[in-house]
């Protein structure tokens, strides 16, 4: 009998996704529940732009209050109301704060189950899973099923992967405190006055019913994490981060525009709590050419950044919150870091922030730079400058379409060369197979950059690069810039997305193997 | 509560716990409860047909055996009294007040399942209109004054336009769960009274446990009174070894259900319900898959009852016993659905013969020889038995057409036997070499797989192009092109789903050669028979087709 448990406990974590593909990372609920008792001051609940908007450990850093990041991808309210009464077990959180956009949101089956699949079995669970019944049974599920996650997942028998069958994935903690950095960036076309100007056209004169609302439910679940946050001594804070959404778009429904906003601002007036909007009432300096991941939806590295800079503050401001260092934090803040460069090396668009980005962190990384077609029209000194910071010099001296290759690792320059003719590079500097082939125009234009046996140069006019972790074994970044024309920007390439995952894997490993604990 | 849901894993352990804790004298009584509450499970408004039915069965055997009883001490009496009763005439006379009841008990039982049966038809027929529009509304009331427990779905399963009167009306369908096994089972129960073969139950709830018993009551088996009554009442103890080999059972039925029957349905109704865009070669793999989806459904509901009933000490009738391995159509019929052909024969066929053509045949014999007479034996019994058995499986043109069909080829093959024999002999093929054997059981897969395409597909005429279209429009390419995994059934799936008919097919051949494989499996060591245990459990929990997203179907035979 305990063998059978035992087997099925095993085929149970085997069988249920890790849900990392949709952008919910297990490991945050397992964070959170491996967190020592009452050693949070202040939790995050909400959807996906709370989860990429909001950065615990830099809260850490400015002020040293101990936050932690509960949102996750389309959370409803229903389920923010019941990971407060969960939180609630463990924690004693002084502020709560709520992603308002919610408010307009639908339950789903996905989003519960994402969370009921990573907690723990205990009482609480068991409640959790049938409220999870009463809000789909008519679409035949029951709590059986939540609480026994095989009875829904065991189909996924012929999709398994590698992944699925680490099953000591619900034991490490998450450094980051919930927070899920993406380096990607790509700048919104609007600003939220725009919006509101073409949803005023929508709303007003073209379809008025299209207007948005709260769902009583959604309002019945906001009053009751307001009396649990009142009963258990916490401040419950309704926020919006800044987000542009248009009403036409795929993410269309989660537009926030003045109608939403004039709702929850009577909504929180109404009944006495705190609403902090930071597109109409605070600027915290996001630029949303630079500082979102998709358009403007939501906020990546350097959004996050400066919002959680402004949430750091409000904390410090408006509560007297343990602020002491703890080492625990102190050690998740260095890997941390590690992940936080790497994410904003990503996000760096700007030629030249890039370039003094990678001169800031030589050590431990192998840099490949590879030129095709054209890489030396657009340059100009302030950029040579730059590159030899990095200690490249020979880069200046290339003619119109010539090639050119450098490979740099530990801030010292192992090959670099221009040339008319095809250059290529095979050579293992430091244990790492390097194979890169840089032609110019008059070569057939091509940029390659293999380590280790996989391609990772974009291959796109001007200059390639390439950044690898010596220590990881792990790609960095990938990007390209058409160095052909003056002041153009870095492409970045499809992958970062998963070199970042990667190496966020990889510091959790370390972390792990350290013996890092919360 | 269906065999394949949660709630009823935790039911049947229930009833194991209670069975086992209680006294021997109240195992009846804890299987009768239970089985109430199985049966309210579906909705407590079935719950009267079968009340009313068992009433009728229990009031009508207790009437012929009292009058038989009151026979019997008449005539003693009268011998001791030193007299000379009539004793022949007497009990001639008792038999015939018995047929009174006997008759009225068969009205009783056999109106219920004509109505059950025929509701629709006579809803849209305006003469007959007024009685499932009168039971409907019945229901209709009748169905406020009581609780709905959950899962109560089987009341309102259909509903059809009715002319009844100046306004048409809904009219609901009501499907008493089980009614046709019941049924049989409450028949054979009182014509083996009146035969004197079975004693009649004075109590009333005994006899309602017997009838509700509920590992049979969802698809059968047709059980005997005289046969399961004595085990549900004498009592048994606990006994590991019936347990585990109950447990193993129910096991491999859920294997078969979930992980094959189950599986094979995701193909069978993609292509089943598109027969007019399908080619050849997939409605020929459907009509196969279909075929096997059936057995590995209703063997499979088969094997968890008798699996429940091993651990509870009681023997079921098997239903099943490898049918596929029959070397003709007739030996197939012998051993499928086990229990409604050995009813039939019990009940129609003997009773046609025994009293009828045995006389007639003599006759013929003496006129035209032994094959006319044995002809005359077997046609006309044949002939009610398979259209009885084609409108049990459905009140349709369909069903008749199909239970014509196997009435021919069974006649055929009986009345020409001497023909085939001879061509076999011509032909010198050796009957019981391996590759005849082979042909013979292809073949009658073969017929048997053809056979339903009467009803498979709905209609007729569906069926009618089904068959055009494996002779005309083959394609054969579709079995190589991957086209035949684009039908919601995925490569793996499909792969498996062969995986597991090989293994059914393995262990069918095995059991045909008499090999035990419980009792191998029992022999070994614990790490071996553990392996075996949980590899077939979790076989089923990882590969067996249920949860959100995908139901369960429901058992096949359970409409019936």
């Amino acid at each position: 009998m305990l063998t059978g448990i035992l087997i099925l406990t095993a085929l149970q974590t085997v069988f249920t996704p890790t849900h990392n593909s949709e952008g919910n990372p297990d490991f945050s609920i397992h964070g959170f529940e491996m967190l020592p008792r009452d050693s949070v001051d202040a939790v995050f609940l909400g959807s996906s732009i709370f989860l990429d908007g909001i950065s615990p450990m830099k809260i850490y850093r400015d002020t040293g209050v101990k936050t932690y990041n509960l949102a996750t991808s389309g959370q409803p309210v229903s389920l923010s109301c019941s990971i407060l009464e969960r939180v609630l077990r463990t924690q004693s959180p002084k502020v709560v704060f709520l992603d308002v956009g919610t408010l307009f949101g639908k339950d789903s089956v996905t989003t519960w189950r994402y969370f009921l699949d990573n907690i723990s079995l205990d009482s609480n669970k068991i409640d959790m899973a049938r409220k999870y019944q009463s809000l789909f049974s008519e679409q035949g599920r029951d709590a059986i099923e939540a609480l026994v996650p095989m009875i829904a997942y065991h189909s996924r028998w012929n999709s398994l992967t590698k992944e699925n069958f680490d099953l000591d994935r619900g034991n490490g903690t998450y450094f980051t405190m919930g927070f899920y950095l993406i380096g990607n960036a790509a700048s919104a076309t609007a600003t939220i006055y725009d919006i509101d100007q073409i949803v005023s056209e929508i709303y007003e004169n073209r379809d008025p019913e299209r207007i948005p609302h709260p769902s009583e439910q959604n309002i019945a679940y906001l009053d009751k994490m307001q009396t649990i946050c009142s009963e258990n001594g916490a401040e419950l804070i309704l926020v919006k981060l800044p987000s542009i959404v248009f009403p036409q778009d795929a993410y269309g429904r989660t537009c926030w525009s003045r109608y939403t906003y004039e709702q929850i601002r009577e909504l929180a007036t109404s009944r006495g709590l705190t609403y902090i909007d930071l597109n109409y009432d605070v600027d915290t300096g996001v630029d949303f050419k630079t500082d979102s991941l998709d358009g403007g939806v939501h906020l990546n590295i350097c959004g996050a950044e400066k919002v959680s800079a402004f949430l750091g503050s409000y904390l410090e401001e408006n509560y007297t919150l343990d602020r002491s260092t703890n080492q625990t934090w102190d050690k998740n803040l260095e890997l941390y870091d590690s992940l936080r460069q790497t994410a904003l090396l990503q996000a760096t668009l700007n030629f030249r922030a890039y370039l003094a980005r990678l001169a800031e962190n030589m050590e431990g990384r192998t840099i490949v730079i590879a030129a095709k077609e054209e890489y030396i029209s657009g340059l100009d000194k302030e950029d040579f400058d730059l590159l030899k910071a990095l200690g490249l010099t020979i880069i200046q001296n290339g003619g119109f379409a010539d090639s050119y290759l450098a490979v740099i690792q530990d801030g010292i320059v192992q090959f670099e060369k221009t040339s008319k003719q095809r250059i290529s590079y095979d050579d293992s500097p430091g244990g790492i197979q390097i194979n890169a082939v840089s032609s110019g125009w008059y070569s057939t234009s091509l940029a390659s950059i293999k380590i280790n046996g996989t391609e990772y140069a974009m291959n796109s006019n001007g200059l390639n690069i390439v950044v690898w972790d010596n220590n990881a074994g792990l790609p960095m970044d990938s990007a390209a810039i058409n160095t052909r024309n003056p002041g153009s920007s870095v492409g970045q390439s499809g992958k970062i997305f998963s070199f970042l995952r990667n190496y966020e894997k990889y510091l959790m490993q370390q972390d792990k193997r350290g013996g890092i604990a919360a | 509560m269906s065999f394949t849901s949660i709630p009823f894993y935790l039911f049947a352990a229930l009833t194991l716990l209670l069975y086992y804790v209680l006294p021997r004298r109240f195992q009846w009584i804890v299987l009768l409860v239970m089985s109430l509450v199985f049966y309210a499970s579906w909705g407590l408004e079935l719950i009267p047909f079968v009340l009313v039915a068992s009433l009728a069965a229990w009031f009508c055997a207790r009437k012929m055996e009292t009058i038989y009883a009151f026979t019997d001490v008449k005539i003693k009496t009268a011998k001791e009294a030193g007299e000379n009763p009539p004793a022949r005439t007497w009990k001639d006379m008792a038999k015939k007040q018995c047929r009174r009841w006997l008759w009225l008990a068969f009205a009783v039982l056999i109106m219920a399942l004509i109505f059950v049966k025929l509701q629709r038809q006579m809803a849209t027929l305006p003469v007959l209109s007024w009685i499932p529009w009168f039971f409907s509304k019945v229901y209709h009331h009748f169905g406020k004054l009581l609780i709905k427990l959950p899962g109560s779905q089987l009341f309102l399963k259909d509903t059809i336009f009715s002319d009844h009167g100046r306004m048409a009306e809904t009219v609901s369908i009501l499907v008493p769960l089980g009614i046709s096994y019941y049924t049989f089972s409450l028949i054979s129960y009182v014509t083996d009274v009146y035969w004197k073969k079975d004693k009649a139950e004075q109590n009333y709830f005994r006899l309602l446990a017997f009838t509700l018993y509920f590992p049979k009551i969802l698809q059968g088996p047709i059980s005997r009174h005289r046969e399961l009554a004595p085990q549900i009442f004498e009592g048994h103890t606990f006994d590991y070894q019936k347990l585990c080999f109950g447990l193993q059972r129910m096991l491999w039925g859920y294997f078969k259900k979930l992980v094959i029957a189950d599986r094979l349905a995701i193909f069978v109704g993609i292509v089943n319900n598109n027969v007019e865009n399908e080619t050849g070669a997939h409605l020929l793999v459907g009509a196969v898959f279909a075929t096997l989806q059936l057995y590995c459904d209703f063997s499979g509901c088969m094997d968890i009852a008798c699996g429940f009933s091993e651990c509870l000490g009681l023997t079921l009738e098997e239903n099943f016993n490898r049918p596929f391995f029959s070397r003709s159509i007739g030996e197939f019929w012998s051993r499928w659905h086990i229990t409604l052909g050995a009813f039939f024969k019990d009940y129609v066929y003997m009773p046609i013969v025994v009293p009828h053509l045995l006389k007639h045949s003599k006759l013929v014999k003496k006129k035209y020889g032994e094959r006319a007479s044995r002809a005359v034996l077997a046609i006309p019994p044949l002939l009610a038995v398979w259209m009885l058995t084609g409108i049990w499986h459905g009140m349709d043109w369909a069903h008749v057409v199909w239970g014509m069909y196997f009435f021919c080829i069974i006649t055929i093959s009986t009345v020409f036997k001497p023909e085939f024999e001879q061509v076999n002999k011509r032909l010198k093929i050796k009957e019981e070499s391996a590759g005849w054997k082979v042909f013979q059981t292809v073949r009658t897969a073969t017929l048997f797989i053809f056979g339903g395409m009467a009803t498979r597909y709905g209609t007729l005429e569906k069926g009618y192009i089904v068959i055009k279209k494996i002779f005309t429009s083959f394609h054969v390419e579709g079995f190589f092109d991957g086209s035949l995994y684009t039908l919601e059934l995925s490569r793996p799936g499909f792969l498996l789903a062969i995986l597991a008919l090989f293994l059914l097919y393995a262990v069918g051949r095995l059991q045909e050669q008499g090999i035990s494989l419980r009792e191998r499996i029992a022999d070994n060591n614990l790490l071996f028979r553990w392996i075996v245990y949980y590899g077939l459990l979790f076989s089923i929990i990882i590969f067996g087709i249920y949860g959100p997203g995908y139901d369960a179907k429901q058992f096949i035979y359970m409409q019936f």
